[in-house]
């Protein structure tokens, strides 16, 4: 009498094989470099759902299948980072129903205890892997996106001291919520390091200006005020203006400007004006 | 414990300990207008370096003590607020602090010496003819 687990620890190597060569067909792109790691990660997967077939009748079937879904997931989250889509990682996994399902048919003659049986168990633990893997790809790629998304704000805001007092930070990109309260922090810390008395935010790389943006660039000025810096907006551009004006923003709060080199002259006049004066004046 | 009021000149300092209460800063306010009613200055920075929280309540008090110092003929500055300060401020919601600012203490007492000069000089004398 023969079960699953038997059958499969006697043809663990054709097994491999043919999913590889099913992995050849479904995805020629592939690289030969991660199909060899894959190659790996897939007998591994084969060999821990032997053992899981194997114990599945006694104790540790449950620790097993862990390790086995642990196995699973490993592969899914390379996948995820090789680029594959979540369709072709689905099917990777699911190849094995087929394969040992043809299997299991072939063996059918030789005295499988209840080959249905056998069938529906191995279907059910196939699909229980498909579903880990589905569940991981998506984990893992959120898990990427979230990152690039992390790098990408970074790379977006830097605050320069361009002058004695004066910092400089440009703005590109998208400004949501999200991101103008990040500025509005970096921009105050980099006012407290630099101990500088103005601020120039150059929003010419910014691609959308409406009432949202403006009500945050109208934050970021009003806390700065209470640090007492002054916020220069340069870069506001004639279609930004437009904007603003038919939906009658007030930025009466703020110095803008229309490019950066006039908002350097205003920086540099009311540094002149505001130039910390001779305290012995008050003395 | 009242918080001392410094006298630099004509200028008042003061420095908000960061666990300052609500009674400390009315005193603050009472002393500060007081000493300003005496002639003995023209202006009042009140340094809140120290000060990792200012709640509303404070912020309102700090408001109105610039209302009444400058309706009693002087000005006031506040400096060195940190950073997460303003931001908590602002997200409060805005004019939340209604007074002049400065960066910290010498640029506090610099712009109390700009106001009061582009205001024509001490408030309780008649300017030099």
């Amino acid at each position: 009498m023969y079960g699953v687990g038997q059958i499969l620890l006697q043809n663990r190597a054709g097994v491999l094989d043919a999913w590889l060569a099913h992995l050849r067909d479904a995805a020629p792109a592939a690289q030969p470099a991660s199909l060899q790691l894959l190659k790996l990660e897939l007998g591994t997967l084969v060999e821990k759902l032997t053992a899981y077939f194997l114990a599945s009748e006694g104790e540790g079937a449950g620790a097993a299948f862990r390790t086995v879904e642990q196995q699973a997931a490993t592969i899914s989250a390379a996948c995820a980072r090789d680029g594959l889509t979540p369709m072709e990682t689905a099917e990777l996994i699911l190849a094995l129903k087929t394969i040992a399902g043809a299997l299991l048919n072939r063996q059918a003659g030789d005295g499988i205890a209840e080959p249905d049986q056998a069938r529906a168990a191995l279907d059910a633990a196939v699909d229980k892997l498909a579903l880990i893997t589905f569940a991981t790809f998506v984990e893992t790629r959120e898990e990427i996106i979230k990152r690039q998304g992390r790098a990408l704000l970074d790379l977006a805001t830097p605050a320069l001291p361009i002058w004695r007092h004066i910092i400089l930070m440009p703005l590109v990109g998208i400004i949501d919520t999200q991101r103008a309260r990040q500025v509005m922090e970096w921009l105050l810390e980099a006012l407290a390091r630099e101990e500088a008395h103005i601020a120039i935010l150059d929003v010419t790389g910014v691609p959308l200006i409406d009432s949202r943006v403006a009500l945050h660039l109208t934050k970021t000025v009003e806390a700065a005020r209470l640090l007492g810096s002054r916020v220069i907006v340069t870069g506001i551009s004639p279609d930004a203006a437009q904007t603003l004006v038919k939906l009658d923003v007030d930025l009466s709060s703020m110095i803008t400007r229309g490019t950066l080199r006039a908002g350097l002259a205003e920086a540099f006049r009311l540094l002149g004006e505001n130039a910390k004066g001779p305290i012995e004046t008050m003395l | 414990m009242r918080v001392p009021i410094l006298r630099l000149g004509r200028v008042l300092l003061t420095s908000l300990p960061a666990d300052l209460t609500d009674q400390q800063v009315m005193d603050l306010q009472i002393d500060a207008l007081a000493l300003i009613q005496a002639g003995k200055a023209d202006g009042l920075v009140i340094d809140i370096t120290a000060a990792d929280v200012v709640d509303s309540y404070m912020a309102r008090i700090l408001s109105e003590t610039a209302k009444m110092v400058k309706i009693m003929g002087g000005v006031a500055v506040l400096a060195g607020m940190q950073p997460a300060v303003a931001l908590t401020l602002v997200e409060m919601g805005r004019g939340m602090i209604d007074m002049e600012t400065a960066f910290d203490l010498e640029g506090g007492v610099a712009k109390v010496g700009r106001m009061v000069a582009s205001r024509g000089g001490r408030h309780d004398e008649v300017p030099a003819a």
